[in-house]
């Protein structure tokens, strides 16, 4: 009974480790991911282009209507605890709070992003406009192409 | 964390909101690779093959099962979760490639060593899989975690590929040249097989995530065309196992076909969205299914009585060996005894034993005709065998085939006439030079002659030879008993003796005329009979090339 099992584990070793292996990363990923929420989470903050220079995106497929974001990034587990799932009516989402572990709001940089972005002085004419050239249009829909990936 | 813009799915798989080739590249290429290597490890568990190729066709399954719930998914913490996996099960295939391909073309499993190199290998991707060295952070907003990969590990798990490609080459090649004709196909179709299916998996792979990342793509969708290469696979595998019997199963084409068809109109279930459509393809998936059983148990059926044919044919052949070598062993001792018997009635004849009277010598004359017939006879069989396994070695050499013809002629004259036949000749003048072995051209006239002997009780056996477009032609002709239809099947075969002949003849050993055909056909001529028009009797005919 003994030479038998010692042959099994010496027959299959390789397929032995690789199964424990396979059973710990599993573990150690679950027990990141969906216990301890141990990541980034990035997503787009509602933005105010009164205030802040954001960036310009669609609401639909045409470009008639824009919305205005910047990129935050947050720690899934705090994220999780001020707003729980679904971050979308949660105002906790869109501001570095002081108890936040790791939480960075990047905002267009005119320098880097272009034309992608809002100017703090003209965007509220832009606003009560609600118009903007052809080419300013073509650049805001490569820019939510860009971010749809 | 939901991803905010994303619908939620239904079954974690399903959503209306990805691509409609998502479902149509998955679902066939994964029911079909899992359905032919379960079948596959289902027939043969204790070969170590059939559970690799299973363990590859799981390791893809689990690809495109993680692959449906990312694309459908809308649940950032559920596939923050299993995005780190892709690098692993990418590395899994790309190594359990190498191995299955080792053990197909050396029938036994890898080495020590080698399982060290290949977990060598994936202790990277396995010790940083749930680590930020492989995703750190996902976005909701895109539902994705491309900008959050560590490039590094990302890009050498698809060097895993690539080296299993080339590994695979260098292993299929190097084998190539060393194994038989047969293993060769095997080779061949297995290494366009897998390396077909690595080329579309990780080149496909690759080129959608750099090109997503870069910008040119805005979504990884092309990668979905890479899982065709494991229907492709399966193919080939499909071939190796109905054609090779690879795998030691017994899979019938037919089997394959019913089984791809099933699930082919099976998967049809996943995409269709009209009940009407879904009652019409699930009449469609149970008629093929009850059709294909039956076709399926008819064509087994038939492969089972083919295969059982081919046993008893080996069999045949066998039992034929060991009758040719007791046949052998027989006559040679026959043979022996007939000659010391025939030394001894020669004896007592020539005086060496001293004076005899009349009757003893009479006695001892027919003990020596006797003995005589005997030793020809076995000779006759001896000399059929022997040309019938073709252990006869022709001294082929320019031979006067007219020559041979009238020295068997001279030869047999005594006996045909101390029988009251008369003899007649027909050789016309010319030249009948053919490219044969004299001892045994001889053996064809006197056979022939002597058959007629045998068989004429009166009137005239004529000899022949002429010649025709570079054609010999050597005819005799009898006016014996004649052969029937019935006994005209049995001619020139081997012991074939008809019932006519047998009455006349009780010593016809059926050999004469099969070793004359033997002869003649070795020597690229025709031997045949036609009966006698002139008279009731026969004619045997033999043609040969002249030189």
């Amino acid at each position: 009974m003994k030479i038998k099992y010692q042959n099994f584990l010496r027959n299959n070793f390789f397929l032995l480790i690789l199964l424990f292996a396979v059973i710990v990363v599993v573990f150690l990923s679950y027990n990141r991911f969906i216990v301890r929420r141990d990541y980034i989470v990035e997503y787009e903050g509602n933005c105010d282009p009164t205030v802040d220079v954001c960036f310009i995106g669609c609401e639909d497929d045409e470009c008639i209507e824009n919305y205005y974001y910047f990129n935050i990034q947050k720690y899934a587990a705090d994220l999780y605890g001020q707003c729980g799932e679904d971050i979308t009516d949660c105002e906790e989402a869109n501001v570095c709070l002081p108890e936040d572990h790791n939480c960075s709001i990047t905002y267009c940089d005119v320098e880097v992003d272009g034309d992608i972005c809002t100017l703090i002085s003209e965007s509220n004419s832009e606003i009560q406009n609600g118009d903007r050239d052809f080419q300013e249009k073509e650049l805001l829909q490569d820019n939510n192409d860009n971010n749809n990936i | 964390m939901i991803c905010y813009l994303y619908p939620e799915p239904i079954y974690l798989l399903f959503s209306y909101d990805v691509p409609v080739l998502l479902y149509y590249a998955q679902i066939p290429a994964t029911v079909v690779a899992l359905l032919l290597s379960f079948y596959v490890f289902w027939k043969g568990r204790q070969f170590l093959l059939n559970r690799l190729l299973f363990l590859i066709a799981i390791f893809f399954s689990f690809w495109t099962f993680t692959t449906l719930i990312v694309w459908a998914g809308n649940d950032g913490g559920l596939m923050a979760f299993i995005w780190p996996f892709y690098n692993l099960i990418l590395s899994f295939i790309a190594i359990f490639c190498i191995y299955f391909i080792y053990v197909f073309l050396t029938k036994k499993d890898v080495g020590f060593r080698l399982k060290i190199i290949f977990l060598t290998l994936l202790a990277p991707v396995l010790i940083l899989a749930s680590t930020n060295f492989n995703i750190s952070g996902f976005n909701i907003t895109n539902c994705d975690a491309f900008n959050f990969e560590w490039l590094p590990l990302k890009i050498y798990g698809t060097s895993l590929g690539l080296l299993a490609m080339v590994w695979i080459l260098i292993l299929l090649i190097r084998q190539y040249r060393t194994v038989a004709s047969d293993f060769r196909k095997q080779i061949v179709l297995m290494g366009i097989g897998i390396e077909l299916f690595l080329f579309s998996f990780f080149g496909m792979e690759f080129l959608a995530t750099y090109l997503t990342k870069i910008g040119m793509l805005p979504d990884s969708q092309l990668e979905l065309y890479g899982l065709f290469g494991m229907v492709i696979f399966m193919i080939y595998i499909t071939i190796l196992i109905v054609k090779f019997k690879t795998f030691n199963i017994k899979l019938i084409a037919t089997q394959a076909l019913v089984l791809g068809l099933a699930a082919l109109i099976g998967s049809q279930f996943f995409f269709i969205k009209v009940p009407l459509n879904m009652l019409l393809n699930g009449i469609t998936f149970i008629a093929s299914i009850i059709f294909g059983y039956f076709l399926i148990k008819s064509v087994k059926k038939e492969v089972e009585q083919k295969e059982e044919l081919a046993k008893l044919n080996i069999d045949l052949q066998e039992l034929l060996k060991q009758r040719e070598s007791l046949v052998h062993l027989v006559t040679h001792k026959v043979k022996g005894s007939f000659t010391r018997s025939k030394y001894i009635f020669a004896g007592i004849l020539d005086g060496t034993f001293g004076e005899i009277n009349a009757e003893v010598k009479t006695r001892a004359q027919q003990g020596l005709d006797s003995d005589n017939m005997g030793i020809e006879t076995v000779d006759l069989v001896l000399n059929a065998a022997n040309l019938e396994k073709g252990t006869v070695k022709y001294d082929m050499k320019n031979v006067d085939f007219g020559e041979l013809v009238k020295s068997t002629i001279s030869e047999k004259k005594l006996s045909i006439e101390s029988k009251g036949l008369k003899l007649e000749t027909e050789i016309k003048d010319g030249i009948y030079n053919v490219l044969g072995d004299s001892l045994w051209l001889k053996e064809v006239s006197n056979n022939l002659v002597e058959n007629a002997l045998k068989y004429t009780r009166e009137g005239k056996i004529t000899v022949g030879l002429e010649k025709k477009d570079k054609k010999i032609l050597f005819y005799v002709k009898d006016t014996g008993v004649g052969i029937t239809p019935e006994d005209k099947v049995s001619l020139f075969t081997e012991g074939g003796r008809g019932k006519e002949s047998v009455k006349i003849n009780v010593d016809s050993t059926g050999y004469g005329l099969y070793s004359v055909r033997l002869i003649v056909e070795a020597h690229k001529g025709k031997v045949w009979m036609e009966p006698n028009k002139e008279a009731n009797g026969s004619v045997f005919f033999v043609e040969l090339d002249a030189v």
